[in-house]
């Protein structure tokens, strides 16, 4: 495979611009006193932030290979990628396209329309909760790329670590990391190339059959949960209802992104599909799904239905749900629970 | 980053119930071999599964079940601590007799309607979807790729 420098569509010229001044500059940047520095994490969220930024904005084409594992192994999986002229389109065993704020996904030959806006919502600023930091280089994909890691500052073991290309700032890599600092769901390009070099078409958007996109709700309806912060600085940055009724909120903490459904009935546990891991979470039952984009919890309390899903580490998910779950309960279960268990401490 | 293939504790607990195919177990194996970290995860995890297993079995105390069912039952029609009560409290007759008789009359009908009366709808959320849409509202404001590209990779929920 040829190493092509990859061309960032929108603001080449912007950049060569930008570049020429920033070089006029460098004189009185560096009379500056040297509070004006960035600090390390300064430099590391701004990387973070190009790296966002260039996933829509660069012009590529390649292979991205998914790998997570659960309880039946290691699983690896490619999926063909390419972005051109501001349309993403992956193609696997589901097709994806992306255009703006468009989400497509095709189910059995079904395109779906997902995602909404977050309407001008940013992510928080993940310094405050992690130590973001850049601590070297790497090649991935025959590419050189600077290395971010989110520690935890309070043990300084890293959590996610990603690979940004030094030359285009694309984003190549990226890895999930458990409480020991062991890979537990990674995500990265193997091959990637420029669009041009390969004569690669701009991907055609497919029509939309099926919408599923969700409606934004500026207030929830009775009796559903929504704390504008949850779990270690999590923040709520959309609310949503879907057609089929289903409040979602969406929280970030700058690095992981969570999602919390609430839905009203009573919980068919038969229904759900299979491969769960049964939990128990603040005393209530739980199906625990380990899936290539992060982790799935479905439990039932006080008549709702809640299916948290999560691109954050375990441990994070945790801590997270515990905000959604009643103080009391009193069922017929529970009382027994209570009297079995209660002389041992158990609950 | 290594191409060892990845590994945790369900994946080491399914290993140690050989309950992992051919394959995969090798390939656990294969890393526990080259990796004393994982190694000790393991011995970890055997150790608190043996812990548990180990732990005494006990007969319950006499009248425990008896005891158990009375609790649930008084707990079900409101009346918690009525067991520890009729200890020390003389027992109740006359009037009270009727209006309990009564009460429980009361209960019985409450029972047939709740039961003659058709409950909320058992319903279970469309997981697989569910994670789409997570992945759709993620990917606006992260990276696009590494988020939509697992929504494209994965086959699914099977049924």
């Amino acid at each position: 495979m040829s190493r092509v420098p990859l061309r960032r569509t929108r603001f080449g010229v912007a950049t060569v611009m930008f570049a020429a001044g920033g070089m006029l500059l460098v004189p009185i940047v560096r009379a500056q006193p040297s509070s004006a520095q960035k600090t390390p994490g300064d430099q590391a969220e701004q990387l973070l932030q190009d790296a966002r930024s260039a996933g829509a904005d660069t012009d590529f084409t390649g292979v991205v290979q998914v790998e997570w594992v659960d309880a039946t192994g290691h699983h690896r999986e490619q999926v063909a990628a390419r972005n051109v002229g501001g349309v993403l389109e992956l193609q696997d065993h589901r097709d994806v396209y992306g255009r703006n704020d468009e989400r497509l996904v095709q189910n059995d030959g079904v395109y779906m329309s997902m995602g909404n806006s977050h309407a001008g919502a940013g992510l928080p600023s993940p310094t405050p909760k992690w130590d973001l930091r850049i601590t070297g280089s790497h090649r991935v994909a025959g590419r050189d790329t600077s290395v971010i890691e989110a520690r935890d500052p309070e043990t300084g073991t890293a959590r996610e670590r990603m690979y940004v290309d030094e030359a285009t700032h694309l984003l190549l890599r990226r890895e999930q990391l458990d409480s020991h600092g062991h890979v537990q769901r990674a995500i990265g390009f193997v091959r990637v190339n420029q669009a041009k070099y390969l004569g690669s078409d701009k991907p055609v958007l497919p029509r939309s059959q099926q919408n599923l996109q969700p409606e934004r709700l500026r207030d929830l309806p009775n009796g559903y949960l929504a704390p504008r912060r949850v779990g270690d600085r999590y923040e709520l940055l959309g609310q949503y209802r879907r057609p089929d009724g289903t409040v979602q909120l969406f929280y970030s903490d700058g690095i992981f992104g969570l999602s919390m459904f609430e839905q009203r009935g009573e919980l068919d546990w038969e229904a759900l599909p299979p491969g769960a891991k049964v939990r128990r979470i603040g005393g209530h039952e739980a199906r625990q799904y380990a899936t290539p984009g992060g982790e799935v919890l479905v439990w039932t309390a006080a008549g709702t239905i809640f299916t948290a899903v999560s691109d954050a580490p375990n441990d994070e998910v945790e801590a997270w749900v515990r905000n959604f779950l009643p103080k009391e309960h009193s069922s017929a279960a529970d009382s027994i629970a209570k009297f079995v268990l209660g002389p041992f401490g158990w609950e | 980053m290594s191409d060892a293939p990845l590994i945790n504790e369900d994946l080491l607990s399914a290993f140690i119930d050989g309950e992992l195919d051919a394959e995969t177990h090798a390939a656990v194996e294969a890393r526990l071999v080259e990796s004393p970290e994982w190694r000790a995860v393991l011995a970890d995890v055997a150790a608190a599964r043996a812990a548990v297993r180990a732990l005494p079995t006990r007969e319950p105390p006499p009248r425990f079940i008896e005891d158990l069912i009375a609790t649930v039952a008084a707990d079900a029609t409101g009346t918690t601590g009525a067991r520890r009560d009729k200890q020390r409290v003389p027992r109740r007759r006359g009037p009270m007799r009727w209006a309990a008789a009564g009460a429980a009359a009361a209960a019985v009908a409450a029972g047939i309607a709740v039961f003659a009366v058709p409950g909320p709808s058992r319903t279970a959320p469309q997981v697989p979807t569910l994670t789409d849409s997570h992945a759709a509202q993620a990917s606006q404001l992260d990276d696009p790729v590494s988020q939509l590209a697992p929504v494209s990779a994965f086959r699914g929920f099977r049924r």
